[in-house]
């Protein structure tokens, strides 16, 4: 039966048939070839891992509940990559929100697990990657996304601009704003001779 | 295009050179002529190329080793949860309103359990036919009629009071006919208690007291009717009536 034939390197579309004509077990196949890739794209954006793996969890439930009514109109990994960065970005806004009531105590809670970090790898490079985060964190959440979608994951403006449902050009600034700004606190560490 | 709309456009570019993420090669040789020619351009060049690069060999720490093994088991755990949850949604949906339902209820139940109250005490002010024969006795046309609705409570009420202003040139608060008789009672109750014991022998009054105010006047429906009648009786009459009274079991 063709229901059977599926397997983890078949096509998208295939693997998702599948699945509507009632192979539950086609959905793990999903799950497996696109766990990392979506797990890294959230990652890159919340920075934080606990975040990142529930919400890479809700992105597969809501895969799960949603994926009878997908209808091919884009390919499946950007219909999959939209869910991924529209939970994240969600996440950051209300994260935004809590940030600024307790803005104090993750400062705290930051820096605590900062310094557990430099005991659990190189001081260079736990300085490095805590460098970037700070970085990273500063940047709006809108910008942020787009710096991950155009710097880490290689999407081209008009890509970008569907996703965010924003103009290309208006795109093209934000990243370029946000790059600035991550240069600006890199060059400020730089010059604090935090990083060589 | 001038001069500062072209640098602003190589600006926005620049990322993607540093990265070389530009296909269109006018663009590339731009940003090449403008790092060349233009200090600042450059510096700003040489500093986000650090950045990027900075960016691009500094990765963030891999998740455990185990975690994508387990992700798969822990997404099915969660749809699981999901599908329970989605049986009681119906329920989460109606817990905003309750703050709004609750009181409402209450307020519905208070009004109607005040009705239902309100209600058995206009059926309750019958009195009893022990008063009612002996009030007929003595003056048949102050019969009292076994209905008690509202309207015929109300045209007796206002008899009463029509009879009273000619009597005693009492006048009361207000007379309209759309009082009820439990309204009227309370407005007229006291002043009417007074006037009544005015009215009667001088031992009456401490008769009355003896009696007690719960006792005599305990329906306020009614308590019109035995006052007005009361008042056209003589001393002698009255004495015998409130004696009946006394001794007839409420």
């Amino acid at each position: 039966m063709e229901v059977n034939n599926i397997n983890i390197n078949s096509e998208d579309s295939d693997i998702i048939e599948s699945f509507i004509n009632g192979n539950e077990s086609a959905y793990n196949y999903l799950v497996l070839k696109y766990q990392r890739k979506i797990y890294w794209v959230i990652r890159k954006m919340v920075l934080d891992h606990d975040d990142a793996d529930d919400i890479t969890q809700e992105v597969f439930v809501k895969l799960y509940k949603s994926l009878k009514d997908f209808r091919g109109e884009s390919s499946f990994y950007t219909y999959l990559y939209k869910i991924a960065v529209n939970y994240s970005l969600n996440y950051l806004k209300k994260q935004k929100k809590v940030t600024e009531r307790t803005k104090d105590i993750d400062d705290e809670s930051y820096k605590l697990s900062s310094d557990d970090a430099l005991q659990d790898e190189g001081y260079d490079e736990a300085i490095m990657k805590k460098v970037l985060t700070e970085a990273i964190k500063t940047l709006p959440e809108q910008q942020r996304a787009v710096f991950n979608l155009r710097f880490y994951d290689n999407l081209n403006y008009e890509e970008i601009s569907k996703i965010m449902k924003k103009s290309v050009g208006g795109m093209k600034a934000n990243y370029f704003h946000a790059v600035k700004k991550i240069e600006e606190i890199i060059r400020q560490k730089r010059l604090n001779g935090t990083i060589n | 295009m001038n001069k500062n709309e072209n640098i602003d456009e190589l600006l926005l570019n620049l990322p993607d050179f540093i990265n070389n993420k530009i296909e269109d090669k006018s663009i590339i040789e731009k940003i090449k002529n403008e790092i060349a020619s233009n200090k600042d351009f450059k510096i700003l060049y040489d500093d986000m190329k650090f950045s990027l690069e900075f960016m691009n060999k500094t990765e963030l720490t891999p998740p455990p080793d185990n975690y994508f093994n387990n992700l798969l088991p822990n997404i099915h755990q969660r749809i699981e949860s999901h599908k329970q949850k989605f049986t009681f949604v119906w329920f989460g949906k109606i817990i905003p309103y309750w703050k709004y339902a609750v009181p409402v209820c209450v307020i519905v139940l208070f009004f109607l359990i005040y009705d239902i109250n309100y209600t058995d005490n206009k059926i309750n002010v019958q009195p009893s036919p022990e008063v009612s024969s002996t009030l007929e006795e003595i003056n048949p046309d102050s019969k009292i009629e076994a209905d008690n609705s509202s309207d015929s409570t109300d045209i007796a009420l206002s008899q009463i009071i029509d009879e009273d202003s000619e009597q005693d040139s009492y006048t009361p608060p207000q007379t309209s006919n759309s009082y009820t008789s439990r309204q009227m009672s309370d407005i007229n109750h006291s002043e009417k208690v007074n006037e009544t014991a005015k009215g009667l022998p001088g031992d009456l009054p401490a008769v009355l007291e003896t009696i007690g105010d719960d006792d005599f006047f305990s329906n306020s429906g009614d308590d019109l009717y035995q006052d007005n009648d009361i008042n056209k009786l003589t001393p002698e009459q009255q004495k015998k009536v409130l004696n009946k009274i006394k001794n007839a079991e409420f």
